[in-house]
């Protein structure tokens, strides 16, 4: 008797069942949201072993002659110019289902000449006008629009400089970077208060942690201009805490990033990239503000700029220009 | 069978079963949706045991029982405090009156209402259901007669008035 009326409660609420239909989209879309992931994961992987295989024969260049894989990092760029484009976008880590499209905040080449005396940061003003898609757009816009082969190929044809790869960060890629290598130091010019959390940047220099880098690193102030040199001044901070940085800490640095970063290196690879960064001197870093009028506008001048890149010149052009240049 | 076959023919299925265990719509519907992913996702392996089918429905049963031993954080309440019998009008009283027991069915603990859904529902023997449940047919036994025993006690009258009849 309790048997029955319980097979009858049951067969009652059978219509209690939910519709079949959205249950199967709802299935397909996670499947397939995880399929991706776990494909990414694998990526992921494999950049990391690849970082490792490099970092590991960085250490090892030192006391032997350079083993295979560093032999042909180095050979893609013996000899020659190597320009990564970096890209930092407003991408936020707490925000990860904005419509919007991806803007790029900062973009700045990083350039290494052939003879490797110095490496050089060129900031690229996010609001230059340049053709795209048969109109004028600003660099920001064609990444947004085009994504980071559609920057790239624009810088290229922009400056005449070729670009050996792309680096794309995010907000949650700069704070794992920064905190990975344990924090950067940066010398603050003039009071900052955030627009966005306001914290106080008093002048002096000092440490500062990913997130505080990150808050630093947004405000624009009245121009662009102030953000663009905080955005190189970052940059050479960052390298001053890489190089020397010993195996373990890059694979860290490399394990925190590797979310929130990036890479495309073209046939070189990291391990390419790795080689030729390591012998780098951040000391001797510039930081170049190429030209530009107020609002952005790169000048005509700013053509001699990209004729000493091409032209492994930049020495000269730099002592001529010492009011383009961050003070070292 | 591809997977695509196996879910037209079997998801109405498995969210009827699903439901009879959580006892409300969202909740099978979830509960499906997170075996019916892992399905997907590994569906060669699955489709060479077997009775696809079977298998599935012992995921769903256990992923509904494992439910209760998650982290606090990630807890979810499947299963609604029964409501409390509102009054209601002559003409209806034996519907709610098995209402009731639907509502009694929620406060079982989460092995003794699968007990009863597998046998009472699906219709499988003690051996299959030990089976599904990855326990002992004795097991079984004890959870069904519990389940029974919390029933009857909590359901005299409707017990009592079915037995008049």
């Amino acid at each position: 008797m309790i048997e029955e009326l319980m097979r009858e409660t049951f067969a009652r609420h059978e219509d209690l069942a939910p519709a079949p239909e959205p249950v199967r989209r709802r299935i397909d879309t996670v499947a397939t949201k995880r399929r991706r992931l776990r494909r990414g994961a694998v990526g992921c992987t494999v950049v990391a072993v690849i970082a490792l295989v490099a970092a590991t024969f960085m250490r090892v260049d030192a006391v032997r002659t350079a083993p295979q894989l560093g032999a042909s990092a180095v050979s893609t760029f013996a000899g020659k110019p190597m320009t990564i484009l970096l890209v930092g976008t407003d991408r936020r880590p707490w925000d990860t289902n904005r419509s919007e499209l991806l803007r790029s905040d900062s973009i700045m080449l990083a350039h290494l000449p052939a003879d490797r005396s110095a490496p050089y940061v060129i900031s690229l003003a996010r609001d230059h006008f340049v053709p795209f898609q048969g109109r004028t757009d600003k660099l920001n816009g064609v990444f947004a629009i085009g994504g980071a082969a559609a920057l790239r190929d624009a810088v290229q044809a922009l400056t005449g400089v070729t670009v050996d790869g792309v680096v794309e960060v995010d907000f949650a890629g700069l704070i794992a970077v920064t905190d990975a290598v344990g924090g950067v130091d940066l010398c603050v010019e003039k009071r900052v208060v955030s627009r966005h959390t306001q914290r106080i940047f008093d002048p002096g220099c000092r440490r500062f942690s990913g997130d505080e880098a990150m808050d630093y690193l947004r405000q624009g102030h009245t121009t662009d201009s102030v953000r663009q040199q905080h955005g190189r001044a970052y940059v050479k901070a960052l390298l001053a805490r890489l190089t020397g940085a010993d195996l373990s800490r890059f694979v860290r640095v490399l394990d925190a990033a590797r979310q929130a970063i990036r890479v495309d290196l073209g046939p070189a690879g990291l391990a390419g990239v790795f080689a030729v960064v390591k012998d780098v001197k951040p000391d001797t870093l510039a930081g170049i503000a190429p030209p530009a009028t107020p609002d952005g506008q790169l000048l005509p001048a700013a053509a001699e700029l990209w004729t000493a890149v091409r032209d492994g010149t930049l020495p000269a052009w730099v002592a001529a220009n010492p009011d383009r240049v961050d003070q070292r | 069978m591809t997977y695509e076959e196996f879910v037209t023919a079997r998801l109405p299925g498995l969210l009827r079963f699903a439901v009879m265990l959580t006892g409300d719509r969202d909740s099978a519907a979830d509960l499906v949706q997170d075996s019916m992913v892992k399905v997907q996702l590994s569906w060669r392996r699955i489709n060479a045991v077997d009775q696809p089918d079977r298998y599935v429905r012992r995921l769903i049963t256990n992923t509904y029982i494992d439910q209760r031993r998650l982290a606090w954080w990630k807890r979810v309440v499947l299963r609604a405090e029964p409501a409390e019998p509102t009054p209601v009008p002559d003409h209806a009283e034996t519907t709610a009156d098995r209402d009731l027991l639907w509502a009694v069915l929620a406060t079982l603990p989460r092995q003794q209402r699968a007990a009863l859904v597998l046998r009472y529902y699906e219709g499988l023997r003690d051996q299959e259901i030990a089976d599904v449940m990855r326990c002992s047919v004795g097991t079984v036994r004890g959870y069904v007669s519990r389940a029974l025993a919390t029933l009857r006690l909590q359901l005299p009258d409707l017990l009592n008035e079915e037995a008049c009849r």
